[in-house]
């Protein structure tokens, strides 16, 4: 388990290293340069003035010479400053960080309440009215436009009914409420971002779970629990449940990406003081310190995911574990 | 000897798969003795491994539908028994053994708590001790040692003919009046498949079972069996005591397995 442990940590430094030369050259080769933004639409600055500002950021030097220059600040987190207003890249990533997390794990959470039991009955009543009424509202969920929905909730929930604020974490009030209006307030505000988050992943992570479930009820070991004179319930507790959910391992290590770095659309939809949006304004000001910050840590939380997963399956599963 | 225990009526089974349906069971009847060993032989896909499923309630769990016929248990119909009814007998009175232990273990669970599930399912009141000495029991027929470790691993730990004894301990647990074998020594060693086999017709004398087994082999069918019934195509050809019909076959198809 141990040697298998580090087998996988070493494993991943050329990963890493390979993460940082891809981030580095998609960057590079992007049309339009950081100074251009800066420039072009400030008529006081003359083109010396640009060559000097060029020479600062070292954008006249030689790729690898940048890229390792690059390369040695963002092995200890410094991704510059930036652009936009001078601040450590890595001050404003961090800072966003927790706003992020508080909206995905409460998406995590809602999506394994909802998903597990679901996937698991529409299995057991395979072809079931219930399960088919399902399969519906599972397409739907998938194929309705993120933006859409977010859009629609607003709508109805904060315009027509009023029940929900629609954007931001916390109300302008939010410093003079007391303890309970001020988890209100944070809670009514997280609702729809939380439910508009969940919808996409509960849908495929219920199909996921209702096909893994189909699959583990027609192996062997099932007929020989039900055999032993198991009831229903005692088979798909007992002997179907744990084969099921090893692979929602993967899904949730898969996710933890997606935890930190954010989702661009819903945040922005939102107005969500998170990583996704902090990236999409990066982008749209070409601010690069930013968005290679941004794209280094999220590749680098793929592969920590990707670690977590195997490690969690080794635990789950004893065939992978003694190997 | 004279008691049926088992009564087969026009027993018809149908599998139906996205294209057609396959009738792989059609109109089987036959009566099973108690105590006798009852040998069904055929070769892959004669739809004798689908008949021992039926009289395991196994059929709709393997995705097939009993279309018409009675399975009569001592003369009550498995086929119109609720669920409850038939779960108390399943394991309790009417056991059965796979063709290839690897596969039939849950690879996710503890192989003791597989054990002694088999127990605690009809005896959910029995204390920690009991639980422990009629396991220990069951392992010790079935000739198993080493019990400790086996109880604390994973079946992919364990050999296959550790496996199989181990789904015989199983089985055998609750002291069965029929044990329903099927196939039980493909999935092993030649050397290994001799100890099984042997093992499981000491286990038939020893605790009075009644066993039913499906083979394609005729020479264990032959060495093992009092009765035999020869499978083809989902019909019995020919069935009877197996000597006469070792003896004396009347069926081409008989015959032609014979010969082989």
């Amino acid at each position: 388990m141990f040697q298998y442990l580090i087998k996988r940590l070493l494993y991943s430094i050329p990963i890493i290293i390979g993460i940082t030369v891809i981030t580095f050259a998609v960057m590079y080769f992007t049309p339009g340069k950081p100074v251009d933004t800066m420039m072009d639409f400030n008529p006081n600055i003359t083109s010396e003035a640009k060559d000097r500002l060029v020479k600062l950021y070292g954008l006249d030097k030689p790729v690898h010479e940048q890229y390792w220059n690059w390369f040695k600040r963002v092995i200890v987190l410094d991704f510059g400053n930036s652009f936009k207003d001078g601040r450590p890249a890595s001050e404003k990533i961090i800072e966003r960080i927790p706003a992020t997390i508080l909206l995905n794990i409460l998406s995590i959470i809602l999506m394994l309440i909802v998903a597990v039991p679901v996937g698991i009955y529409s299995a057991v009543r395979k072809y079931s009215l219930f399960d088919r009424i399902l399969t519906v509202i599972v397409f739907i969920c998938f194929s309705a436009p993120v933006f859409w929905v977010a859009l629609m909730l607003m709508i109805v929930f904060g315009l027509w009914l009023g029940w929900l604020p629609i954007s931001g974490l916390t109300s302008f009030d939010f410093n003079e409420l007391s303890f309970f209006a001020k988890t209100w307030d944070l809670a009514s505000h997280l609702i729809l971002p939380v439910i508009v988050s969940t919808l996409g992943s509960f849908a495929v992570l219920s199909r996921y779970i209702r096909s893994g479930m189909l699959d583990v009820l027609k192996q062997d070991y099932i007929k020989t629990a039900y055999s032993k004179g198991l009831s229903e319930r005692q088979v798909i507790f007992n002997h179907a449940l744990k084969n099921a959910l090893l692979p929602l391992i993967t899904i949730i290590g898969l996710s933890i990406p997606g935890l930190i770095g954010g989702s661009f659309i819903i945040e922005t939809v939102f107005s969500y003081p998170g990583m996704g949006r902090l990236g999409f304004d990066a982008i749209m000001a070409r601010d690069y310190p930013v968005i290679m910050g941004i794209g280094v840590i999220s590749a680098f939380l793929t592969l920590l995911g990707n670690i977590v997963a195997d490690i969690l399956y080794a635990v789950a599963d004893p065939r992978i574990r003694y190997r | 000897m004279s008691e049926k225990i088992l009564e087969i009526k026009n027993l018809s089974i149908e599998y139906k798969t996205s294209s057609a349906t396959v009738e792989a069971v059609k109109n089987v009847s036959f009566d099973v003795k108690k105590g006798e060993t009852f040998v069904i032989v055929g070769r892959s896909g004669s739809g004798k491994s689908t008949l021992a499923c039926a009289l395991m309630d196994l059929t709709e769990i393997d995705g097939g539908k009993i279309k018409s016929g009675n399975i009569f248990y001592r003369g009550k119909d498995l086929l119109k028994m609720p669920f409850e009814e038939k779960r108390v007998l399943k394991g309790a009175k009417i056991s059965m053994i796979f063709q290839d232990p690897q596969s039939y273990l849950n690879p996710v669970v503890k192989v003791g708590k597989q054990i002694s599930e088999s127990f605690t399912v009809h005896n959910p009141q029995a204390s920690k001790d009991e639980i422990k000495k009629r396991v220990s029991e069951a392992l010790k027929k079935v000739k198993l040692d080493d019990t400790e470790r086996i109880f604390n691993s994973y079946p992919h730990q364990l050999s296959g003919g550790q496996k199989q004894r181990i789904l015989i301990s199983m089985a055998i647990m609750n002291n069965p009046e029929i044990l329903i074998a099927d196939e039980p020594t493909t999935g092993l060693d030649a050397s290994i498949q001799k100890q099984i086999l042997d093992l499981i017709s000491e286990l038939k004398n020893t605790l009075g079972l009644t066993l039913i087994m499906i083979t394609h082999n005729m020479r264990i069918a032959r060495k093992y069996s009092d009765t035999m019934a020869v499978m083809h195509n989902g019909e019995i050809v020919e069935s009877g005591n197996t000597e006469g019909i070792f003896r004396n076959p009347k069926d081409e198809y008989t015959k032609l397995l014979i010969n082989n």
